[in-house]
């Protein structure tokens, strides 16, 4: 497992909410999972990171019952944080395609 | 200010429960793949990271606003704390993690006051050969004054909180009696060890007994804090109407009905669990709600 690269973590957290509300354990369930157990978050540095983007208009949250009757937050993309992932996901296509060019590797 | 007492009190048990919930959710997963319960709290744990930290800097996010105007309030007053901090600076160095551990007991014991008078005796000059419930006694290392030096009310059931060695009995005692008590506990935890004097600095208007079985109810209030890992663990909690409490890290327990000392010993017991080195020295107090 690796550490993410610096300043990816509110990108990836934005691109799993796009398919619907989690709490933060399945976030980052889910980074592992589709990450293949690639990148590691260290689990309670999540939850910073929730509250600030929450803070920033990106996300927004309720209290709700999860499948197994049990309380917890559910955080799910605004308005504003579809933008933002989008606007990041250019950014981040430009960034290794420039990477890319200078390793003479293919990162499309 | 957007922080009131009682939105922040709120603020903290949201964060509080979300955390514990992350960790349940963990422990369930691991458990379910076929690890051992303890072993699966432990891993859990482990993978969270610093759940004090964890805990600060949600806080901080959730009262931003606050936040922004203390560090403000820092920088304005920086210059005047500058002399001062380099002489506490140098003081701090010298009692270091000692001092954090001692500061997180002082502050678990220091507001708590005696309640529930039974059978009322007004105190007289006699009386006060041995101490009793709701004297309070100033308590001071005559080696090193700077070490143990604090005021300390006895409680409803008898006993006082002294750093490092947790709960001792007080009522009943004669001045010699306790001190020779505290000396002789305290030897061992010391190279240099401490030679306490105990003065009744304000007597109780009221002679009463002890009350042994005082019990947890609904609207009281927790007040906790482990010495091992006092950043981690310390704070206050409210007791639930339905007699519940939700604590950091080991999440809700049922502790309506439940003594203060029982109360400990399953607050340590559940510690152990989430802790690699399986050791605890969690301390409760128990303040009653006006009733």
């Amino acid at each position: 497992m690796e550490a993410l690269p610096a300043g990816t973590l509110d990108l990836l957290v934005l691109s799993v909410l796009r398919k619907g509300a989690m709490h933060g354990y399945a976030i980052v369930s889910r980074l592992k999972e589709t990450s293949e157990e690639v990148l590691a978050v260290e689990e309670g540095t999540m939850y910073p990171a929730l509250h600030r983007m929450e803070r920033k208009g990106w996300l927004e949250s309720e209290w709700r019952k999860n499948d197994t009757g049990r309380r917890a937050r559910f955080y799910s993309l605004t308005a504003e944080g579809k933008a933002r992932l989008l606007k990041a996901k250019k950014h981040w296509k430009a960034r290794t395609k420039a990477v890319g060019r200078v390793l003479g590797v293919d990162l499309a | 200010m957007s922080g009131s007492q009682t939105e922040r009190s709120e603020i903290q048990s949201e964060i509080d429960e979300e955390i514990a919930f992350h960790l349940e959710e963990a422990v369930r997963e691991r458990v379910a793949a076929g690890l051992p319960e303890d072993v699966a709290r432990a891993s859990a744990v482990a993978d969270f990271g610093n759940v004090g930290k964890v805990r600060i800097a949600c806080q901080r996010q959730r009262l931003w606003r606050d936040h922004m105007m203390q560090r403000f309030h820092m920088t304005l007053t920086l210059f005047l704390a500058l002399c001062t901090g380099f002489f506490a600076l140098q003081w701090a160095r010298a009692h270091g993690a000692r001092q954090a551990a001692v500061e997180a007991q002082q502050a678990l014991i220091s507001a708590s006051k005696a309640a529930e008078v039974l059978r009322p005796e007004r105190a007289t000059r006699q009386d006060l050969t041995r101490y009793a419930v709701g004297d309070t006694l100033r308590i001071v290392d005559m080696v090193e004054p700077d070490r143990f030096h604090f005021a300390q009310q006895i409680r409803v059931d008898g006993m006082i909180l002294m750093p490092d060695i947790g709960w001792v009995r007080a009522e009943g005692m004669t001045r010699q009696a306790l001190s020779d008590e505290l000396n002789r506990a305290m030897s061992p935890y010391h190279v240099n060890p401490p030679q306490f004097e105990i003065s009744l600095e304000e007597p109780s208007l009221h002679r009463v007994p002890p009350v042994s079985s005082i019990t947890v109810a609904a609207e009281d209030s927790i007040r906790f804090a482990d010495p091992v890992r006092p950043d981690e663990w310390s704070g206050e909690v409210r007791v639930q109407p339905d007699g519940t409490c939700l604590f950091p890290v080991i999440g809700r327990l049922q502790v309506a009905g439940v003594t203060r000392p029982d109360l400990e010993a399953l607050v340590r017991e559940r510690m152990a669990l989430f802790y690699r080195d399986g050791h605890s020295e969690a301390l409760i107090d128990i303040v009653k709600a006006p009733r």
